[in-house]
């Protein structure tokens, strides 16, 4: 990895200096050059004339080389500042971003805790009501009087007689837990989504200039890059005017959008692949319900798309406890699968 | 007939101008090299570009410290050699003086 660090004010300062000692050695030069010689001593005469002209020589050939070095200084400067605007830009979009994928963050871990609440107190029921009730079966007043006893001694965890509903009705799915939460995520996810398009934009374009990694590898970075600002640029565009006349006023808009959100969502995938696994493998039940996830650029593109984005905690949990990238990284890979994989959905029914 | 001793080669006032002139370029010079290395010479600039740049620098540097030595050392011969040569014009002066004498008086 080669890393290039400057302070482009710096770099200018000197670049100017270096410029403008040019006309200053060439000036020396000539003068040099030029001297008028006095009557001197045969063998001194030779000497002065020998050093005369090999510094204005030298002088000459050194006002181009400070010239030279100068403007690439001064190119260099430029490149250094430009770099620096973007990496700014991409730091305040990190944070806006940041700010705006707390709340989601917040309310998911909130319905995380509750689902695995759920969760534990139906492990609790599996052991100590189901066997009563097959003993004495449902209907029976025994039964009934164990249901009450143990609603009574969980009623801390159960707060209300619904929740003891739903934690029996679903008798133990974590995943519909999860969905019966009762955390506005879908609303939150709307209201963050006006605020995540145009941030995607921004980070899309920073990413095709300063690809992350190197050879084939910052191609795909390009290619990510380029389809997080389409995918994003159409994001906030289709907020603000609505996909429909987005789609009336650019033809085939939907169609090179989808392809590219899913071309980069494969990508993404395949990147981190590693991190993906190691969250496979931290969430345990999760690994026997969604096989497709493990199979990465392998599986059913769409298929993948789509459980990526219904696990992306998940994903984006494994990948800080692996502390290999940031939990954005993941999070981005799975924006877009989603992005991806709605647009394709809408196109194909 | 009286004898002519040769002349003494040499412009002693010329060659102090010169040496004064060959001074003042080198310090002129020197300033320059000093505005400019104390900057670019001391960079908070990494990367392959910024390593050749201060192979360059270092380069210039260099070359421009050996003209404004070189230039020093000539301006040091002539004031040497001019000091010399009005020496020598002095003595032969007063050689010649003694000797145009010698052949004026009556034997």
């Amino acid at each position: 990895l080669t890393r290039i660090a400057g302070v482009p004010e710096q770099l200018r300062a000197s670049a100017t200096v270096m410029s403008a000692s040019a006309p200053e050695l060439e000036l020396a030069a000539a003068a040099l050059a030029a001297a008028p010689l006095p009557e001197m001593p045969a063998g001194v005469a030779a000497s002065v004339m020998a050093t005369l002209r090999e510094a204005a020589e030298t002088l000459h050939a050194e006002a181009g080389r400070a010239q030279r070095e100068g403007l690439e200084l001064k190119r260099r400067g430029l490149w250094l500042e430009a770099a620096g605007v973007a990496f700014e830009v991409w730091n305040k979009g990190i944070f806006i971003r940041g700010m705006a994928a707390g709340p989601l963050d917040a309310l998911d871990l909130v319905s995380r805790r509750r689902a695995a609440d759920l969760f534990k107190v139906w492990a609790n029921y599996e052991k100590r009501v189901i066997p009563f009730v097959n003993e004495h079966g449902e209907e029976s007043e025994a039964a009934a009087l164990r249901k009450l006893f143990f609603y009574a001694r969980n009623e801390d965890r159960l707060k209300t007689y619904d929740r003891y509903r739903l934690m029996v009705d679903e008798a133990g799915d974590l995943d519909r837990y999860e969905e019966a939460s009762g955390v506005p995520l879908a609303a939150v996810r709307e209201l963050a989504g006006k605020w995540l398009g145009p941030i995607g934009a921004i980070g899309g374009i920073v990413e095709m200039i300063h690809p992350e990694h190197g050879g084939a590898e910052g191609i795909g970075d390009r290619a990510s890059g380029a389809a997080a600002a389409v995918g994003g640029g159409l994001s906030t565009y289709t907020t603000i005017v609505g996909l429909e006349t987005a789609g009336a006023m650019i033809p085939g808009v939907d169609v090179i959008a989808g392809t590219l959100l899913l071309a980069s969502a494969g990508w993404e995938a395949y990147t981190h692949r590693k991190a993906i696994a190691h969250a496979v493998v931290e969430g345990g039940s999760f690994l026997i319900h969604h096989p497709a996830i493990l199979a990465g650029p392998l599986a059913p593109p769409v298929a993948a798309a789509q459980e990526a984005w219904d696990h992306r905690k998940d994903i984006a949990h494994g990948l800080v406890s692996a502390g290999e990238f940031g939990e954005h990284r993941a999070e981005d890979a799975a924006h877009l699968a989603s992005s991806g994989f709605h647009k394709l959905k809408s196109l194909f029914g | 007939v009286g004898v002519q001793l040769p002349q003494v080669i040499g412009d002693p006032a010329g060659m102090r101008a010169l040496a004064t002139a060959l001074r003042s370029t080198a310090a002129q010079i020197e300033g320059v090299d000093a505005a400019v290395y104390g900057k670019a010479g001391c960079l908070s600039f990494t990367g392959p570009a910024a390593t050749r740049i201060a192979s360059e620098v270092r380069g210039w540097h260099g070359s421009i410290s050996g003209v404004v030595t070189s230039l020093q050392g000539a301006a040091a011969l002539l004031e040497r050699s001019a000091s010399d040569v009005e020496a020598e014009q002095i003595a032969r002066a007063r050689l010649q003086a003694k000797l145009d004498e010698e052949a004026r008086e009556p034997r």
